[in-house]
């Protein structure tokens, strides 16, 4: 399967979840999105089995990897200046405090996530093994 | 800072920019990437490339000084 059609069948897969998915809204029908979705994710599987071939090029992977870390560097930084400005707010506001305090704990769960998979992939793609 | 000569080759062997894509298998924005050199390629699809034009990986990439 050439690449252009293999975006093409994904794109009507797009579509047809999208069409499910407004459809299931404007019903108020929960199940009906989630088999859309089921449905969607299930088809796009199946479309990467058959094609056999290496759809996601390396380009496109560096891209994502580099969104994904502007994206996390972004938003931990985000989530913890107002997690300590939430904090340090006056104690009339407990509900902001405590707001603050989970937003902290959010942003260290993020870390320990980062380091922990940080980790992870070092060992997967070898760790400074000296001779 | 590395460059590349793949403009040079794809043109003469007369093929497009979604062919060698298709060849190489990567997109079209990957090719235009790489022959810009706004993109360097993992040693893989160097190696790739160079069987592609059966030539070595350093007749295609060089070091600009």
């Amino acid at each position: 399967m050439r690449r252009k059609d293999f975006k093409r069948i994904k794109l009507l897969i797009s579509v047809f979840v999208l069409v499910v998915m407004i459809v299931a809204v404007f019903s108020y029908n929960i199940f009906l999105a989630v088999v859309g979705v089921l449905s969607g994710m299930l088809a796009v599987r199946i479309l990467r089995i058959k094609s056999k071939q290496e759809i996601v090029d390396e380009r496109v992977e560096k891209i994502g990897d580099k969104a994904a870390r502007a994206s996390f560097l972004i938003f931990t930084s985000i989530l913890a200046v107002v997690s300590v400005l939430l904090v340090v707010v006056k104690k009339e506001h407990v509900y902001l405090q405590a707001l603050g305090v989970l937003f902290s704990y959010m942003t260290s769960f993020m870390l320990v996530l980062y380091v922990l998979s940080y980790r992870y992939f070092e060992k997967e793609f070898g760790e400074d093994d000296e001779e | 800072m590395m460059r590349n000569k793949l403009k040079v080759y794809r043109t003469g062997r007369d093929f497009t920019q979604e062919e060698l894509g298709e060849r190489l298998g990567v997109s079209r924005q990957t090719v235009v990437a790489i022959e810009k050199n706004k993109y360097l390629p993992s040693l893989g699809l160097a190696f790739k490339i160079a069987e592609v034009f059966k030539v070595r990986i350093e007749d295609v990439f060089y070091k600009d000084e």
